[in-house]
């Protein structure tokens, strides 16, 4: 496999461009070079050499993507951490992840991870000029495992092979071909979303800089802020936080952008027409993609908002990455073929092997293995695929991956003998979730701030109703419709 | 208004959109209002502006992390606001 060699003949390559501008502050790749070497030295002298996999926590920070590529280099798998999660969901991944060693670029970890079974590394300022050599890796062996919400009330574990990243890769480049090493990218993404990836990794394959947010900041006016840099040239965002930034258009000139790219959410058209004017001098695309099958899988460009592809207002989700091979099924998981609408499954060098604990998420068609999204996909003429929605109780919240069961499943696990019902709604344009439980003897306010201890925070419900009794529809079933619009429709 | 109205409307709108956060004074942080996340900051500001009827500089915002910070922001924009008027 060529990708880690890749990676490394462009850090020496360009070892003069600048690698990275984090809180404002510059690294050439040859700075990121002996970052690298550093964490790498560490991991030689410090961590059993059985080490497969080691966890690092996302803060922002030169050190933090320093211990994932020495990492990597030597082949060893990385689990990236939320600083942001509540430690009991950051040790539920260590444990089921099998993480023993954590990488921290800052000494505050005590409440993001227990360490009673974790040796934490902090590799703050350690940098050498030693180079190593770079393992060999196998097909199939694991480059990153990241945690996503799921259907049965618990975390699903995705592993993504270095394989899988370099087909993934390789076919964005083949469709970018114009991101170049005098490009700034942007990188909006949480280090365990998997859209981060495409923030970090493409421009580090080119030569170019990488712009991140800073820690403890608000991160959307720090984006509105570093868009407006006149050195970005790409930046990638989920259509959220062009909504959250959308009172200040106006103020914001953003024509040095050459490149808009969008992914995590459906892209509305009438959100980008807002935005029409003040992105005079860019091209726009929308990525699609599950994290099962490798950051994007499928990609649609247009040149201008006006001419764009869509379906019921929202952008096309364009055609499949030259590895991936993108089918729709009906319910029986027979293909079907020319213009239709059903579930879309993904085969092809980009999807997983499995979950870490193996779930039947396939279709196997003609000895080729598919993913089962779950999304809802219309296909049109011309092969255009079109986002319709979801098959399952799956939602996005600001581009993360929410399923309500798993917010039911930990309704239920803190309080005993209560009906609990999780629903999604929209209010000023923002996604957002309530849970409703069926006794008013209990205070909204403590389960809220137990469930901020216990969940991400993109899953904690914006809002906890009480109520005597729930509405019931005619055949028994709770009346989750009725829930909606008696409480939560304005 | 006066500052002390000022102070006190700000603090009510703080309430209203940090429903869940406890006691909330001129002297409450970012560090003290688990709540206050990204996202509620923009919910903030939205409601801020609607009540004084000002646009706040989106850069300065991104420094403002205390109710006070707010109160004294507010009382400099509509004092100057009234010299120009």
């Amino acid at each position: 496999m060529k990708l880690l060699a890749d990676f490394k003949n462009t850090f020496q390559k360009c070892q003069n461009n600048r690698a990275f501008c984090i809180d404002g502050k510059d690294f050439t790749y040859r700075q990121f070079l002996k970052f690298i070497n550093g964490t790498a030295k560490l991991l030689s002298q410090e961590v059993p050499q059985k080490t497969k996999v080691i966890g690092v926590i996302g803060f922002d920070a030169i050190e933090t993507y320093a211990a994932i590529f020495a990492a990597w280099f030597k082949g060893i798998c990385v689990v990236p951490l939320n600083p942001k999660y509540p430690s009991e969901r950051n040790n539920q991944i260590l444990k089921v992840t099998g993480v023993e060693v954590v990488f921290s670029a800052k000494k505050e970890v005590d409440k993001i991870i227990v360490q009673d079974k974790t040796t934490v590394f902090f590799n703050t300022n350690i940098y050498s000029e030693d180079d190593f050599l770079l393992a060999e890796t196998e097909e199939g062996q694991p480059m990153y495992i990241l945690s996503t919400s799921g259907s049965t009330g618990l975390p699903k574990y995705v592993p993504i092979s270095f394989a899988n990243v370099e087909a993934y890769c390789d076919g964005f480049i083949q469709l970018f071909p114009e991101l170049q090493e005098d490009d700034c990218f942007l990188q909006t993404y949480d280090l365990t979303s998997d859209a981060a990836f495409t923030g970090y990794l493409l421009p580090l394959l080119t030569g170019a800089c990488v712009y991140t947010i800073p820690d403890n900041t608000f991160k959307f006016l720090a984006i509105a802020k570093l868009i407006s840099d006149k050195k970005i040239t790409w930046a990638k965002m989920t259509p959220s936080v062009l909504a959250y930034i959308e009172p200040y258009i106006s103020k914001l000139d953003l024509s040095h952008l050459k490149q808009m790219v969008f992914g995590g959410e459906a892209l509305p058209v009438a959100l980008l027409q807002k935005w029409k004017n003040a992105f005079s001098n860019a091209k726009y695309s929308n990525l699609y993609g599950p994290t099962e099958t490798t950051i994007s899988s499928t990609t649609y460009r247009f040149p201008d908002f006006d001419n764009a592809r869509a379906f019921n207002g929202i952008i096309s989700i364009g055609k499949a990455f030259p590895a991936v091979d993108c089918i729709l099924t009906d319910k029986n998981g027979n293909i079907l073929k020319d213009e239709v609408e059903g579930e879309l499954c993904i085969g092809g060098k980009q999807t997983m092997a499995n979950y870490l604990n193996p779930v039947d998420c396939f279709y196997i068609i003609k000895n080729k293995k598919y993913y089962r999204t779950g999304d809802l996909v219309y296909r049109d003429k011309e092969g255009y695929l079109y986002f319709k929605g979801r098959l399952d109780d799956q939602v996005k919240i600001n581009g993360y991956r929410v399923n309500l069961i798993e917010i039911e499943v930990s309704v239920k696990e803190l309080i005993s003998d209560v009906s609990v019902v999780a629903i999604d709604y929209i209010e000023n344009g923002f996604s957002k979730i309530a849970v409703f439980i069926d006794s008013v003897d209990i205070s909204a306010q403590k389960l809220k701030s137990e469930l901020q201890d216990k969940l991400p925070p993109q899953m904690v419900p914006e809002k906890i109703i009480a109520l005597e009794v729930f509405p019931f529809t005619g055949s028994g079933k709770i009346d989750r419709e009725k829930l909606r619009i008696n409480y939560l429709c304005k | 208004m006066s500052k002390a109205n000022i102070k006190d409307e700000v603090i009510f709108v703080f309430k209203k959109v940090f429903e869940n956060a406890p006691e909330v004074s001129e002297f409450s942080s970012v560090e003290d209002i688990k709540e206050w996340d990204s996202l509620n900051h923009m919910i903030l500001i939205n409601s801020l502006e609607k009540k004084f009827n000002i646009t706040f500089d989106l850069f300065q915002l991104i420094e403002m992390r205390s109710v006070k910070d707010f109160i004294e922001y507010i009382n400099q924009k509509l004092e100057n606001g009234s010299q120009g008027g």
